[in-house]
């Protein structure tokens, strides 16, 4: 992965002002919103239950099932990252550039501990986003291997320690178990590849050779730099069977669509599979980030912005 | 005729495409009951929770009784994914295989 510009990412906060619902106060005076800063890559009910906390003192109504959040009146989606819906707020507001950004901050958002909106909002209860975030990585692995088993491979611990990173935005101990399970799904498939049958002289004609190209390719790398690293959009590192992408419509429903993804398209070829012809046109937000050219290669923006469950979510105006 | 004359009747657009039917073949898992009748179409435009909803009537459960639908034998969807896009990404051949169980299956 490329380290460096997934990690600038998962460094991304957006300033946040968090206040109790009209609805759900019951002391004489509302309180005080509650500003903090929100990871990007994190999750509300995650990252903001300090927040909430906070505020449920002032609520009749404090039920843990029943906790949901809204901006300008739109219930907001707890299976998407923060990011995403704040990138889906700005594109409703009209914000084109990233230069405009900054006239919608901080991001105000209401929580609520009542009249929860089933009909909008997936069924809540208080271990369902840890839930969602673990079956939407499962399934992004399954897109990426073209199998199951990276995703079968995930322990209960794995999950949990991948929950709390992402409620904390901690890059590094999230990319340490997301390196683990990956790593350990390679051991399997290495120690699977012990029953081939290929002959001891073989293998070692093998093993030989693989050496060879890792170190030519490593040579390579040194030589040409980072770019040459996915020229044509095709990894380096291991073959992608397909590259997890989702396109939000960020108007109304904000309608959610998914499809397979080759990894050698652009982000314009994507777009117009995604959304037909003259999709790739589209006003569009990645990850905060505005005006990312057509030509750009998907494996790229997808290494650099993918979110925490894998996915690389891409905002467009409907 | 002028051009801005002849380009005043625009020729009526096309009707818009019928919603395509995806095949499903449902697949039980542990304990759960066998169904009569386990491939069926659904539209592509459905959410997942319709499926959901549509074996749960097939298998007569009551409001209360637990269901787990799974993809790939791995891993549930949300809710509000689309069955079409679901089925373009893991489908197996011609059908969507889906793995429904009572008891948690794969968390």
């Amino acid at each position: 992965m490329n380290d460096g510009a997934q990690g600038l990412s998962w460094h991304g906060q957006i300033p946040c002002e968090i206040a109790l619902s009209a609805y759900d106060v019951v002391d004489l005076a509302a309180p005080a919103p509650v500003h903090l800063m929100l990871p990007r890559m994190s999750y509300l009910h995650a990252a903001a239950s300090s927040a909430v906390d906070a505020l449920r003192q002032s609520s009749l109504v404090a039920s843990a099932s029943s906790v949901w959040f809204s901006v300008d009146k739109t219930p907001q989606r707890f299976n998407l990252p923060v990011g995403v819906l704040f990138d889906i707020h700005q594109l409703k507001n009209g914000v084109r550039e990233n230069s405009e950004t900054i006239r919608h901050l901080p991001w105000r958002l209401t929580v609520h501990f009542s009249s929860y909106p089933a009909d909008v909002l997936l069924g809540y209860d208080q271990d369902v986003p840890r839930h969602f975030f673990s079956q939407q990585l499962k399934q992004a692995l399954f897109l990426e291997h073209g199998n199951a088993r990276v995703g079968m491979g995930i322990t209960q611990e794995n999950s949990e320690q991948m929950w709390g990173a992402v409620g904390e935005g901690d890059f590094e101990t999230y990319k340490i178990v997301n390196d683990k399970v990956v790593a350990d799904y390679e051991l399997g498939e290495m120690k699977h590849e012990e029953f081939d049958t290929r002959s001891e002289q073989q293998k070692h004609t093998d093993e030989v050779r693989a050496q060879m190209d890792a170190e030519r390719e490593a040579a390579e790398r040194k030589e040409w730099g980072e770019a040459e690293e996915t020229e044509g959009g095709n990894l380096r590192k291991r073959e992608i069977n397909s590259v997890p992408v989702r396109v939000i419509i960020g108007d109304g429903e904000q309608k959610l669509i998914q499809k397979p993804v080759a990894a050698t398209k652009t982000l314009g070829e994507v777009l117009e599979q995604f959304l037909g012809d003259g999709g790739g046109g589209t006003d569009r937000v990645i990850n905060g980030l505005f005006g990312v050219p057509d030509d750009t290669f998907i494996t790229e923006l997808w290494r650099s912005c993918q979110s925490a469950d894998h996915f690389l979510y891409v905002v467009v105006k409907a | 005729m002028s051009e801005a004359a002849s380009s005043s009747t625009p020729p009526a657009p096309p009707p818009n495409p019928p919603d395509p039917k995806v095949k499903i073949y449902l697949m039980p898992v542990g304990s759960a009951p066998i169904l009569k009748r386990s491939k069926f179409k659904v539209s592509a435009s459905s959410p997942w929770s319709q499926l959901v909803m549509f074996v749960r009537k097939q298998l007569a459960l009551a409001p209360d009784a637990s269901l787990h639908l799974y993809l790939g034998s791995a891993f549930s969807p949300n809710m509000d994914e689309q069955v079409g896009g679901l089925s373009e990404c893991f489908r197996v051949g011609e059908e969507l295989q889906v793995q429904y169980s009572i008891q948690e299956a794969w968390g």
